[in-house]
């Protein structure tokens, strides 16, 4: 079986993580060139520059053509667990959190929404699509379906959002324009629905750059096991 | 109105029978011949609904032993410390798990400074695959000081779990936190997760704490997109 998490590049890998660590690099701060690392771990330039792609696939460096290699921006941590959407948890975080209408029009539901609304393929739905931004950084996209015009800004307490899947995604040509990513970039996407007297009323698909975000959550041990 | 192909309306229903765990992480699908005599539908229809949960991920067929159920439901909130072993018995099914690396070595700067250690101190490094039969969940690299365990190279950490035998230590667990990011497939992951390159997986960090707030073990799990449902309890 072939290596994994183990061998050469795994171990430039840690080589890596340790000269961040013990320079104290922050987030823009510039790492050595390739040239200079795979002198210093003494391996091979294209074994180092490997082992930097992906550092970067995994959002912890990034890499700038005829530039350098950069620390990634520290991504945002939203707590997935105290609120049910992302918007609620965006919401509710320590970063300066904005939400604006980006654009309305009728348009035909995916497949989330379908499952989700129980109706029928060819019926063009109100979409209303909202940007999210945190620290003034573009980090999510908010896409409300109804099947009925409906105002989503409306405070009435009946209103009860609920989480309904959570996954990862691909970003797909529109996705990747509105959050200035590439196309099939991966993402994080929320199926939310809204419901009044446990009516649906809407369902929102979030889709959130997996580059920027991260979610964590705390468990407290329980007393039985 | 309009109606669904009859194979589309079948797959839907299968689909959310898994979804809703009914059919559980691992759990073998009735034969054709049983579906089509439950639902009174015909063979052609019940393959063609089984090829195209195959393709969604949902179920894989194993030459010579049946079609299984390929997604394990995570659940999320709380619900106290989650190991994998107790996701699995939430799936209805008993963990196991195929080890990859178990070493013992230096912490180096990272585990040190996570651990509260010296850099030359010992730690444990335990890499293993979660799976059950050919289908396999997810990789798990599992790290914590060397010396918390007492002779802790007598354990079997394909059997047992890891929270267990800490318990059995009398380690008081506390919290744990965690982190969860979405990322490519590396080539080697993709590999032995049976998945493609570059396909969305998560990668999930579980920092459990004992009640003096030390860190005592660190996982990080990859896992497939396609092979999660994350819901809230």
């Amino acid at each position: 079986m072939k290596k994994i998490l183990s061998g050469l590049q795994y171990e430039i890998m840690e080589k890596i993580e340790t000269y961040i660590l013990e320079h104290d690099l922050k987030e823009n701060d510039k790492l050595p060139s390739e040239r200079m690392l795979s002198e210093l771990f003494h391996v091979s330039r294209q074994t180092l520059h490997d082992t930097i792609v992906k550092l970067c696939n995994e959002h912890r460096l990034k890499s700038y053509q005829g530039k350098g290699t950069f620390i990634a921006a520290t991504p945002f941590r939203i707590d997935f667990q105290t609120y049910s959407i992302f918007r609620l948890c965006a919401q509710s975080s320590i970063y300066t959190y904005e939400r604006y209408h980006y654009m309305h029009e009728k348009r035909y539901p995916d497949h989330d929404v379908i499952q989700q609304l129980q109706i029928n393929a060819r019926e063009k739905l109100y979409t209303t699509i909202n940007i999210i931004q945190l620290n003034h950084d573009i980090i999510a996209m908010e896409t409300n379906y109804s099947s009925e015009q409906f105002n989503n800004e409306l405070q009435d307490t009946n209103l009860i959002y609920k989480r309904k899947k959570f996954s990862l995604s691909e970003a797909t040509k529109e996705e990747a324009l509105v959050l200035g990513i590439a196309e099939k970039a991966i993402v994080f996407v929320e199926v939310s629905n809204l419901y009044r007297n446990e009516q649906i009323l809407q369902c929102t698909k979030t889709i959130v750059n997996a580059a920027k975000v991260q979610f964590t959550m705390d468990d407290y041990h329980k007393e039985t096991i | 109105m309009h109606t669904l192909p009859l194979y589309l309306d079948f797959a839907n229903m299968l689909r959310s029978k898994i979804e809703t765990g009914i059919y559980k992480y691992g759990q073998m699908l009735p034969t054709e011949q049983e579906l089509a005599n439950i639902y009174g539908l015909d063979r052609k229809t019940i393959r063609k609904a089984k090829l195209l949960l195959a393709e969604e991920g949902w179920i894989k067929s194993i030459q010579g032993k049946g079609t299984f159920v390929n997604k394990a439901r995570l659940p999320f909130g709380s619900n106290g410390i989650n190991g994998f072993t107790s996701i699995s018995i939430k799936n209805g099914l008993m963990p196991k798990s195929q080890l990859l690396i178990q070493e013992r070595r230096k912490a180096g700067t990272k585990y040190a400074k996570l651990f509260n250690l010296h850099k030359e101190d010992d730690i444990l490094r335990i890499l293993r695959i979660r799976q059950n039969d050919d289908l396999p969940l997810a990789v798990e690299d599992t790290y914590l000081p060397y010396a918390l365990i007492p002779d802790v190279e007598k354990y079997d950490f394909t059997l047992q779990s890891l929270m267990h035998i800490m318990l059995s230590c009398g380690i008081i667990l506390d919290h744990v936190h965690t982190v969860i990011k979405g990322r490519k497939s590396s080539n080697e992951l993709a590999n032995v997760l049976q998945i493609e390159e570059d396909t969305p997986m998560f990668e999930i960090a579980y920092f459990t704490y004992d009640t003096k707030q030390h860190c005592v073990e660190y996982t990080v799990s990859y896992s497939p997109d396609s092979r999660i449902i994350f819901e809230k309890e």
